[in-house]
C-alpha cells in the first residue's frame, strides 16, 4: 500500500497535451476514481503513474519515492485492463501464479497465496481452466486476482468493466469494491461511467480536457459542483440564471426574471450579494407538489409543461419556468399524474440546489 | 455472397487445374521412380531404379543439406525476430526505409548478389571458399523479407496488453519476451521457421555459386542429371529429398505444436 503524489505532471502527444499539468494527491488505501468523458487524458495519466507512458514533464511519486523514470517492472504495481490481458497460454492458476513465481515465492506459498486470490474473486476451483474455458467476466477475475496476488503497492484499473455486458458490469461493480474493503490496497480506477465512479469510489478526481477539474468525495461531486462541466458531467442537471440576494450560513437567490427566491445550503467564497450565479437544479432531485403543499416545501417554482414521457420507473418532464426549460425525471406513484397534463402549470420543489460563479453577461446555457 | 452455378463449376475446374498444374511435377517423380523406362504413360512397373541409386553419396548430400537446413533456420530466427520486433512494436528512425530495404533480397535474383558475394569476397577473402558458415548466411538472404513479415504478421496478432501486463507485474523485457511474447507468436514462428529450413534445404544456387566443398542434395543430383541426363534412379533421388524434407518440416512441427498446446486452438 502506498499513496500517489503527482507534481505537474505532463504528456504531450505532439501538440495536444493530453495530460496538462496534473497534480494529485491520492490517499494510502483509498478508492480513487478518474473520472471524465472519453478523450479528456484520464487513461494516459493512468498510464503515466503506472509507468507505461513516459511523461514529458513533472514527477510521479508512489509511496513518497520519486519513480518518475522507474521502469514499470520496478514500481510494483498491479494493472486490470479494459481489454481481455489473461495470459492466453496458461491456466487460471498459471496466471494467478506468474507474478509470484517472478519474485521467486516458495511453491508452497505460491500455491497459498493463488488459492487465496482465487477464493477472493470467487474463481476457486476453476483453477485449472484455460482462457477459451472462461467468460469475459471470469477472465476479467483472474486478472485482478494476478494483479493483486503479489501484494503490490497500488492496484490500477483501467476501465475494467466496459467490456463487460450490463448485469455482469452491476456484479462486478459491487465486487471490486469488497475487493478493495478486504486488501485495503490502494485502488486507482479509470472510468467514463459517472454511476461506476459514484458507487466504488470514496474519492472521484473529475477530469476535462488534461486537467483535473475537480476532487472530492462522490456526495461532494454531485451535490456541490464548481464548474458548468462538472454539473453538467455528473447526472442531468437544469441551470437557471440567479442573482444572490443574502448570504449567511446559507446563500439565497433570486431568479432572474421572477420574483422567486432559492436558497442553497452552500456559501460560494468571493462571490459577494449582487452576484449573477448559475443556479444547478437536479432532474432527479426536482419533486412535483401541489399547490397548497408550497408553503412546507423548499425552493418552489412554478413550470409549465411542455411534454411528459414514461419511460417506466420515471416520468421525463419537459418543462419551462420563464424562458428557461426545466427537465424533471419524477418518480414515485404521482408521476402517472403529469402525463397528459402538456400546457398546464405545476408547482416543483427543486429540493437540494447548487450555485455555481457566473460571469456578468455570461447567459448562453453550457 | 452467392455465385451461380455455372461460375461454380468454373471456379471448380479451375481449382483442380491449379492443383494438377502444381502437383503434376511431384506426380511425375513418384510415377517414374516405379518404372524402368521414361515414357508417359509408363509401360513397365519396376523397383529397378532403387537398386542404382549410390546410397551413401546420396545420403550424405542429404545430412548436409538437413546440416545446412537447421543452420539457416536457427540464423534466420536470429536475424528476423529482433528485425521484425522492432518494425511491429517500436517507432524508430529510418523503419520505413528498413521495411522497403527488407524486400531487396527478394527483388533482385539470388545469383545476382550470390555472384557479387563470390565475385567480392573472395577477392578479399580467398580463404572463404566454400566455407559452411558463408553459404549458410547467404542461404538466409532470400527467405528473409518473407520470414520477418511472417513473424510481423503473428505479433500484429498479439495484444500488446499482454506484454504490458507481464512487465508491470514484474517482468524485465527480455523475460516479457521470452515467456510471453514467443510462446504467443509460436504458430507464424513454426510457420517462418518452415519456410525458412525448406527453402535452405532444397536450395542449389547459393552453394552452387560459392562453391560449397560437400555437395548440398540439389548439387548432387544435379550432377547427376549433367553425367546421365534424366534417368529413372534421379528420379528416386529427387523423391527421397523432397520426402526427407516434407519428414523434417513435419517433425519440426510437431515438435513445436506439442511445446506450445494451448495457442493451437
Amino acid at each position: 500500500m502506498a499513496n500517489i503524489r503527482t507534481e505537474n505532471l505532463v504528456k504531450r502527444f505532439g501538440d495536444f497535451a493530453a495530460v496538462d499539468h496534473v497534480n494529485v494527491d491520492i490517499r494510502e488505501g483509498s478508492f480513487t476514481a478518474i473520472l471524465g468523458p472519453s478523450g479528456c487524458g484520464k487513461t494516459t495519466l493512468l498510464r503515466c503513474i503506472a509507468g507505461l507512458i513516459e511523461p514529458d514533464a513533472g514527477q510521479i511519486l508512489i509511496g513518497g519515492k520519486d519513480v518518475t523514470r522507474v521502469p514499470p517492472f520496478k514500481r510494483n504495481l498491479g494493472f486490470v485492463f479494459q481489454r481481455p490481458a489473461m495470459f492466453p497460454h496458461m491456466t487460471v492458476y498459471e496466471n494467478v501464479a506468474w507474478a509470484l513465481e517472478l519474485r521467486k515465492w516458495p511453491k508452497p506459498k505460491v500455491k497459498d497465496r493463488v488459492m487465496e486470490m482465487l477464493r477472493l474473486v470467487r474463481l476457486d476451483g476453476l483453477e485449472h481452466r484455460a482462457y477459451r474455458q472462461l467468460s469475459g467476466g471470469q477472465a476479467q477475475r483472474v486478472v485482478i486476482a494476478r494483479a493483486l496476488a503479489p501484494q503490490p503497492d497500488v492496484l490500477f484499473l483501467d476501465e475494467p468493466l466496459s467490456q463487460l455486458d450490463a448485469k455482469l458490469r452491476d456484479e462486478l461493480k459491487l465486487e471490486i469494491a469488497e475487493i478493495h474493503r478486504k486488501t485495503g490496497c490502494t485502488t486507482l480506477m479509470v472510468t467514463h461511467d459517472q454511476a461506476e465512479a459514484l458507487t466504488i469510489a470514496d474519492n472521484v478526481l473529475l477530469m476535462h480536457q488534461g486537467k483535473i477539474v475537480q476532487e472530492g468525495s462522490p456526495v461532494e461531486l454531485y451535490r456541490y459542483p464548481n464548474t458548468l462541466f462538472s454539473a453538467d458531467f455528473i447526472g442531468t442537471n437544469n441551470f437557471l440564471q440567479g442573482t444572490i440576494t443574502g448570504i449567511n450560513r446559507n446563500t439565497t437567490v433570486r431568479l432572474d426574471g421572477t420574483a422567486t427566491t432559492l436558497s442553497a445550503e452552500q456559501v460560494l467564497p468571493g462571490v459577494p450579494i449582487g452576484a449573477p450565479v448559475w443556479v444547478c437544479a437536479r432532474a432527479d432531485d426536482i419533486d412535483i407538489i401541489d399547490a397548497d403543499q408550497q408553503a412546507k416545501s423548499t425552493n418552489v417554482v412554478e413550470a409549465t409543461v411542455e411534454q411528459a414521457l414514461l419511460t417506466g420507473g420515471t416520468v421525463i418532464v419537459q418543462a419551462r419556468v420563464g424562458k428557461t426549460e426545466l427537465r424533471i425525471h419524477a418518480g414515485g406513484s404521482k408521476r402517472f399524474q403529469l402525463l397528459g397534463q402538456e400546457g398546464k402549470s405545476i408547482f416543483c420543489s427543486l429540493g437540494n440546489i447548487s450555485l455555481i460563479a457566473r460571469g456578468a453577461g455570461e447567459g448562453l446555457h453550457p | 455472397m452467392k455465385i451461380s452455378r455455372p461460375v461454380a463449376v468454373l471456379l471448380n475446374a479451375y481449382a483442380l487445374f491449379l492443383a494438377l498444374l502444381l502437383t503434376w511435377p511431384v506426380l511425375q517423380i513418384v510415377l517414374t521412380s516405379f518404372t524402368s523406362d521414361i515414357v508417359f504413360p509408363p509401360q513397365h512397373w519396376s523397383l529397378n531404379a532403387f537398386n542404382e541409386v549410390l546410397w551413401p553419396g546420396l545420403f550424405r548430400s542429404l545430412l548436409f543439406s538437413l546440416k545446412m537446413g537447421a543452420a539457416v533456420t536457427i540464423l534466420l530466427l536470429i536475424i528476423c525476430l529482433p528485425t521484425a520486433y522492432a518494425m511491429e512494436r517500436r517507432r524508430f528512425a529510418g523503419k520505413a526505409l528498413l521495411s522497403v530495404l527488407i524486400f531487396v533480397p527478394i527483388i533482385f535474383p539470388v545469383v545476382t548478389y550470390s555472384s557479387a558475394i563470390r565475385v567480392y569476397v573472395f577477392m578479399f577473402f580467398p580463404a572463404l571458399r566454400g566455407n559452411f558458415w558463408l553459404i549458410v548466411l547467404v542461404t538466409a538472404m532470400w527467405p528473409i523479407p518473407l520470414v520477418v513479415r511472417s513473424i510481423q504478421g503473428s505479433l500484429a496478432n498479439v495484444d500488446v496488453v499482454y506484454e504490458e501486463a507481464a512487465v508491470i507485474m514484474g517482468a524485465s523485457p527480455l523475460h516479457t519476451f521470452f515467456k510471453i511474447t514467443i510462446p504467443l507468436i509460436a504458430p507464424g514462428l513454426i510457420t517462418a521457421a518452415m519456410i525458412g529450413f525448406t527453402s535452405a534445404t532444397t536450395t542449389f544456387v547459393v552453394p552452387f555459386i560459392l562453391g560449397s566443398n560437400q555437395p548440398t542434395v540439389s548439387l548432387y543430383i544435379f550432377g547427376d542429371v549433367g553425367r546421365l541426363g534424366f534417368v529413372p534412379w534421379i528420379a528416386v533421388e529427387v523423391l527421397v529429398m523432397e520426402l526427407v524434407v516434407l519428414g523434417a518440416v513435419q517433425v519440426l512441427y510437431f515438435v513445436f505444436r506439442k511445446q506450445f498446446r494451448g495457442i493451437f486452438v
